[in-house]
């Protein structure tokens, strides 16, 4: 774990930040989770399946870390599929993977960060990147969609995250 | 500038994220920029002069940091707000971007640890790092450009790319 005060900073406020998510959506019932800012849009429950999988996809699948405690998680994000998830399951997904990634930020140096991977799509195309690139990603993959969850939560006169 | 390689790596793809804003907005018209969520909340303009009066607010007011870059942008800050057009937003936009890399550049580990006095809506004072500063500033960046995104989609329009 880095002793730089800034960036410490930054990962101890994007906790707080994935907490209020979380807080939002714990009282939603299944119908509120449906609820979408418009028909060809996504509902707030597949906004945070979305984040949930992209956690996994990216530390775990593109990075190569352990996932026994997430593997599961991963199909959270089918284009195909949106599944029936309770309030309760999306907040303990949030949990489980921000364990997950917090674990990871304890135990990768700077070295680390700077680790570069590559990863071949299905269409052979080649994606290169470090860690540091997939940590500001996930951050800002968090804080973007969850931008959007408070929309959609704001849009239909439920509580939003404060920021 | 710190030569931490996660720390430019963050700031360096958060530039890049308000760029991709700027180009979202920049095209659209009066009438498009008028655009909503839902009737109670608040328009694409709306959102991303809230996203430039943050940044001037927090940098301006909280961190008493010179304000000679951004003359021009008082109005963003100043009551009434007018309504923008796109390209004054835009503008806004780079100009408080150029504040906040010339402070990043400027800044010690030091500087960033120190703290500045603030009063919530309550009347309550806290005490705020630049750091902290910055940090807010990036998740609000974030988090109202996922409202950006989600409002352009919404009207069929092409949200900024992530």
């Amino acid at each position: 774990m880095t002793d730089n005060h800034m960036i410490t900073t930054i990962y101890d406020n994007w906790k707080g930040y994935q907490e209020k998510v979380a807080a939002a959506i714990a009282p939603l019932t299944a119908e509120q989770l449906t609820l979408r800012a418009a028909p060809h849009q996504w509902s707030v429950g597949r906004l945070v399946e979305h984040m949930v999988g992209a956690r996994v996809w990216w530390i775990i699948e593109r990075l190569g870390e352990d996932g026994a405690a997430v593997q599961s998680l991963k199909d959270w994000d089918r284009e195909d599929e949106v599944l029936p998830l309770t309030a309760a399951e999306l907040v303990a997904g949030l949990d489980l993977t921000w364990q997950m990634i917090a674990n990871a930020l304890a135990r990768w140096s700077a070295t680390d960060m700077e680790q570069v991977f590559t990863y071949t799509h299905y269409n052979g195309e080649q994606q290169q990147f470090d860690r540091a690139w997939v940590i500001y990603h996930l951050l800002e993959h968090d804080l973007h969609h969850g931008g959007e969850v408070s929309l959609t939560l704001g849009a239909h006169g439920l509580e939003a995250p404060d920021i | 500038m710190t030569d931490n390689h996660m720390i430019t790596t963050i700031y360096d793809n958060w530039k890049g994220y308000q760029e991709n804003v700027a180009a979202a907005i920049a095209p659209l018209t009066a009438e498009q920029l008028a655009l909503q969520a839902a009737p109670h909340l608040h328009s694409i303009g709306e959102i991303v002069r809230h996203i430039i009066w943050a940044r001037i607010g927090w940098f301006i007011f909280t961190l008493n940091e010179d304000k000679a870059s951004i003359q021009d942008l008082s109005h963003f800050v100043e009551e009434p707000l007018p309504t923008f057009t796109a390209a004054q937003l835009v503008h806004g936009l780079g100009a408080t971007w150029r504040m906040i890399s010339d402070a990043l550049a400027r800044w010690s580990d030091d500087d960033l640890k120190q703290t500045f006095p603030d009063t919530d809506e309550e009347g309550t004072e806290f005490q705020v790092s630049r750091a902290w500063v910055i940090w807010h500033l990036l998740e609000h960046d974030l988090h109202h450009g996922g409202e950006v995104s989600l409002t352009l989609g919404m009207h069929g329009l092409q949200a900024q790319d992530m």
